[in-house]
């Protein structure tokens, strides 16, 4: 009788991207396969290398804002926030309250949007398509927010240093607590249609799984590092802006042992993990948005004097201004992880060298490593647990 | 689009006032205790220090010695005091200018369970930029090395595979030196624009 | 695809100008029939197989950057690209007819953009959608990496600009391009330059425009 074991199988070079609709973006991977095993997966990447750092050193502080808009253009406002707050600990200037507490508002709603995307097209990539319906539906919703906030959908250069670039409207917040109300029975809903449809578990369970030491050597952070059962969440570990006034949890996966929501053939570190943590971090959002909404000052500027200038009768805009020389570096939590930004400071308007520390740059660096051995079918399981983004990787 | 239409609302608060409440910039995480310990134990591998960082909140670094940088660096991560388990990030940052012109390389270290960083730098020669490889100690090091190699040019020695990561392969020069001339046309497509 | 069902005492009436009946699914022989007949002037066949072919524009998903998303967020659940014939995304280039181009084209990635565009089978159309593609956008003058406009890789047939468009945008630039299919000759197809030229409104510079530019951009062409 013949068995798998006889069948002959030869090498095969397989080219997946990087025009390829499961790799987010313009990835490339060279798997070389035998059967239906990856021996070896080599990611390329720098298909969308657009010079972030050439850029940022040609224009001045607040002119290089847009194009952090551009690297994570998924969560475009923690970019602003964490390039901004560099900026600010480059200069050692203060924020006003009001300013804190919109940054949070708009950080934590961009991490919903954000996920909700990831989770999405996660669906999408391993084969259910409502979910992608069903949250992009949500998602519309928090991109109005944005558009009544600032004008734009995707790319908002909103928060700026030294503040954010306009004040709220009057409705925006009666807006924001309505959406808070709405969302987490629909979170429910997603874990009824996604989270726990069997097929789903068994295209996501003890697949893919990164072991703790392996997420940290190769840099990984966010929910990767998360979903490894590593609770570490800069928000609460070295916390930025004012999260240490609010409530809420740094999350990480733990074994259906110790959490019965968890399905039994999960075990910490697989796709399935990764994803879990994302669905819960967006009701951890939704708690921290509500705590900013009770607390967030009525009145109070939303530029500090030192960033804004004065345009015409009640208008300000952000100035130019030279923070003294020195470098900082400041890292915030992205809705992928540890996003950072290191700026040297020649003493002019522009910055001498600015350089990203992005995320999904070391998120993708691991697909190498834990791809080795699993099935093909399962590179995109793994690929869209991960959560990249190109214009981040390859900034 | 209005994205630069400022949207319909009240006019626009004051700019701060003195006595509002201001919440100042988040301080840094240096760990002073990793800086005098690498000093007390590689005082010799340590050229050149800011211990102080500028009052601003730029951080306090230390220059190594390139060749003792795998040493101090392996010992970084596995002291249990420290533990910089987590290479945070690696950059280059060009001086063409000044007395010493030189190709600073940066290195952020970071740790998942002391909350602490630290940051290292080693000063390489510009004509002849050499520093020796970290893949060994930290594997995300190895592409950030490949993208510090790309857009500096700064030759990692013992790295298994230093070749360009971001720009196409055939690209020519690193664009992230201050003196970078931009070509003038890349596989027939015009790049020039002004 | 969805179809529109007509009210019971409004029988789909074959007498309207095609022109506005654009995006009406003809569902019955007899509507289509009549709809033939009265394009008195037109060629019915062009007519006919146009219809057809605006009614099915298939785009190949070319997600590159930010404006992928926005694409993405066209194609999904408030926008639903689906109710003008050209829902299914396409994941090769050997079975759609659009390439949108959403993101910037980087000197890496533009030896691919080329390959995937001469897998398309003819006819195709060619969306340049956000500033990037059109010009470098944004990374115009730094960006070292960047393609200053695909048009330097392959022929653009409509430019939609946003940095990034709307899905209002891009819903715009696809009407553009099935506005582009209806006027075009099977006659012509394959002959140099005889596609038919669109325009969005007024062109802006209305000056004399040189030498360098061919006779035929200049004229406003079908408003």
């Amino acid at each position: 009788m013949t068995t798998a074991r006889d069948i002959r199988t030869e090498e095969m070079l397989l080219n997946m991207g990087p025009q390829h609709p499961s790799t987010h973006g313009v990835f490339r991977v060279v798997i070389r396969t035998d059967g239906e095993v990856v021996l070896d997966a080599e990611p390329h990447v720098g298909y969308l290398h657009r010079c972030f750092e050439k850029c940022a050193e040609g224009n001045t502080y607040v002119g290089a804002t847009p194009y952090t808009d551009r690297l994570d253009y998924l969560s475009a406002m923690m970019n602003n926030l964490g390039y901004s707050l560099a900026v600010e600990n480059l200069m050692g200037e203060p924020v006003p309250e009001r300013a804190q507490f919109i940054r949070i508002v708009v950080a934590e709603l961009q991490r919903i949007a954000s996920h909700l995307l990831a989770i999405g097209t996660y669906g999408l990539d391993v084969g259910a398509i409502t979910p992608f319906l069903y949250c992009f539906r949500d998602r519309e919703k928090l991109l109005k927010l944005f558009e009544i906030v600032c004008g734009q959908r995707l790319n908002y250069n909103y928060v700026r240093p030294g503040g954010v670039a306009y004040d709220l409207t009057p409705d925006f917040l009666d807006r924001v607590r309505a959406f808070v109300d709405y969302f987490p029975p629909k979170v429910r809903e997603l874990n009824d249609l996604l989270s726990y449809n069997r097929i789903f578990i068994s295209r996501t369970a003890r697949v893919g799984v990164i072991p703790r030491e392996m997420a940290i050597g190769y840099g990984c952070t966010g929910p990767v590092l998360r979903g490894s059962g590593v609770r570490r969440d800069l928000r609460k570990d070295e916390p930025y802006c004012i999260y240490d006034r609010f409530d809420f949890q740094a999350l990480a996966a733990v074994p259906h042992a110790e959490d019965p929501r968890v399905p039994e053939e999960v075990v910490v570190g697989d796709c399935w993990s990764r994803y879990w943590v994302r669905v819960n971090e967006m009701l951890e959002s939704c708690r921290i948005v509500d705590q900013a909404l009770r607390g967030m000052p009525r009145e109070g500027s939303f530029l500090a004097r030192w960033a804004g200038a004065k345009l015409k009768e009640g208008r300000f805009t952000s100035k130019t201004f030279r923070p003294p020389k020195g470098e900082a570096y400041l890292k915030v939590e992205n809705s992928r992880g540890e996003l950072g930004f290191y700026i040297v400071s020649d003493g002019g308007t522009n910055p001498y060298r600015v350089k990203c520390r992005a995320p999904s740059f070391h998120n993708v660096s691991l697909l190498r490593e834990v791809s080795r051995g699993c099935m093909v079918a399962d590179m995109v399981a793994i690929i869209g647990s991960l959560d990249i983004v190109m214009g981040e990787v390859d900034r | 689009m209005s994205g630069t239409a400022r949207p319909p609302g009240p006019p626009a608060a004051a700019v701060a006032e003195p006595e509002e409440p201001c919440t100042p910039p988040p301080g840094t995480r240096v760990s002073r205790d990793a800086l005098q310990a690498i000093q007390e134990r590689f005082g010799d591998a340590v050229l050149g220090a800011d211990l102080e960082g500028t009052p601003a909140g730029g951080d306090p670094w230390l220059r190594l010695d390139p060749r003792r940088l795998v040493e101090v660096c392996a010992w970084c991560r596995d002291d249990s005091r420290f533990a910089f388990d987590l290479l945070s990030l690696v950059s280059g940052v060009d001086y063409p200018e000044g007395d010493d012109k030189r190709i600073e390389v940066v290195y952020h270290l970071d740790s998942t369970t002391r909350n602490h960083w630290l940051v290292l730098k080693v000063w390489c020669d510009r004509a002849d930029a050499r520093v020796p490889s970290l893949t060994g100690v930290w594997p995300t090091a190895d592409w950030h090395e490949r993208e510090t190699w790309d857009l500096l040019g700064v030759r990692f020695e013992g790295h298994p595979h230093l070749a360009r990561i971001l720009c196409d392969p055939e690209w020519v020069g690193h664009p992230l030196r201050r003196d970078y001339v931009f070509p003038g046309e890349f596989r027939g497509i015009p790049c020039v624009t002004e | 695809m969805t179809t529109d069902e007509p009210a019971a005492d409004a029988p789909m009436n074959a007498n309207l100008d095609p022109l506005t009946r654009e995006n009406i699914f003809l569902a019955r022989a007899e509507d289509l029939t009549n709809w033939l007949l009265s394009m008195k002037a037109a060629q019915p066949v062009d007519a006919f197989v146009n219809w057809s072919r605006k009614s099915s524009v298939w785009p190949m998903t070319f997600g590159l950057a930010c404006c992928a998303i926005e694409m993405m967020a066209t194609g999904a659940s408030k926008f639903d690209l689906d109710r003008f014939g050209s829902g299914p995304f396409r994941a090769t280039p050997r079975q759609s007819d659009l390439m949108i181009v959403a993101g910037t084209v980087t000197h890496k990635m533009a030896p691919r953009v080329k390959l995937l565009y001469e897998q398309m089978p003819e006819p195709k159309y060619v969306i340049a959608m956000g500033a990037c593609v059109i010009n470098g956008g944004p990374y115009y003058k730094y960006g070292y990496h960047v393609v200053k406009g695909v048009d330097l890789v392959v022929p653009v047939d409509v430019y939609c600009p946003g940095c990034p468009p709307r899905p209002e945008a891009l819903l715009d630039a696809l009407f553009l391009v099935q506005k582009k299919i209806r006027l075009e000759r099977i006659a012509d197809r394959g002959r140099e330059g005889t596609k038919p030229k669109v325009y969005r409104g007024e062109p802006i510079f209305t000056g004399d425009l040189g030498e360098d530019v061919p006779a035929a951009a200049r004229g406003a062409g079908e408003a």
